[in-house]
């Protein structure tokens, strides 16, 4: 019975413990650390390296750090510190409206994705945000949020392989 | 769901399109896939039949691992969320576009995976 009551009342804390939705707009690639990172949403699991992910009572957020290896298509060698944000995605657990998401979508680019039924994406390329909505039952709702690097942090932070860098940054 | 879409929208090709594609919506049973190559073996001359059956295999096997892809859209998987599933699966890290051109990019990628890792 002791045993029980200690189970549940672990279980309980970290209930309490879990933050209850994120701001993403606070977490910023190439700018906020893993360290910052886990002092706002807790203590992530994965069994990748430098690929974590973390749950709030309200979505599931995976980030990219800088550590993790490049993929080989990517023609960029990333200028960016092992437990830095490269990008991450952000995706609700409950269903949420877009709308409801605050978010100024003017500076996004509307396009209906090519291959799904009721699928949006909206890009912002200057920021390096991509959102992903769905049309159902007459509303549109947030599928997911992407973010990476800017326009200015792929020329800044990006060596093309083979070339140098346009900025002095070295980790 | 392939059945679905034999029996609704159906199966067709379209030779010259720059890319394999689906339409219409499998829950009202109108699912389609769209092929990009023409799956005709074409012989200038006697048919020479051990040619035709390799081109035949080969062509197949390509468009059913186009069907796989397009049927995972159908299920409702976008190409953006399924290259970043295969961005974690091979524990890397990868930047696309955030334009058309980049999601077409990341279809690229995450089918590379599936074809690497499915055979």
């Amino acid at each position: 019975m002791n045993k029980l009551m200690a189970v549940a009342f672990t279980g309980l804390l970290l209930v309490g413990f879990q933050k209850k939705q994120m701001d993403w707009r606070a977490f910023v690639p190439f700018l906020t650390t893993r360290n910052e990172v886990e002092a706002d949403l807790g203590v992530p699991f994965s069994d990748k390296e430098y690929i974590w992910k973390y749950d709030t009572a309200k979505e599931r957020i995976t980030v990219w750090y800088g550590g993790a290896k490049t993929a080989a298509i990517d023609d960029c060698r990333w200028n960016i510190p092992n437990d830095t944000i490269f990008n991450f995605l952000v995706a609700p657990k409950k269903r949420v409206r877009l709308a409801d998401m605050n978010i100024d979508l003017s500076k996004f680019q509307k396009q209906k994705a090519l291959e799904m039924v009721q699928d949006y994406y909206y890009y912002n390329e200057k920021e390096g945000i991509t959102i992903t909505s769905r049309v159902t039952d007459g509303e549109e709702i947030l599928l997911n949020i992407e973010r990476g690097p800017s326009a200015v942090q792929k020329k800044t932070h990006c060596s093309k392989k083979g070339k140098i860098a346009d900025s002095n940054y070295l980790e | 769901m392939f059945e679905s879409v034999a029996s609704g929208g159906g199966f067709f090709s379209a030779p010259g399109a720059s890319y394999n594609s689906m339409g219409g919506d499998i829950t009202n049973n109108t699912g389609a896939i769209y092929f990009s190559n023409d799956p005709r073996f074409y012989s200038y001359g006697p048919v020479n039949r051990t040619a035709e059956l390799a081109f035949l295999s080969g062509t197949f096997h390509r468009m059913a691992q186009t069907t796989i892809h397009e049927l995972l859209h159908h299920a409702g998987f976008g190409d953006m969320a399924l290259a970043k599933t295969a961005a974690f699966y091979r524990g890397e890290k990868v930047s696309f576009a955030n334009t058309w051109e980049g999601t077409l990019a990341a279809s690229n990628y995450w089918d590379k995976l599936l074809t690497e890792k499915c055979h």
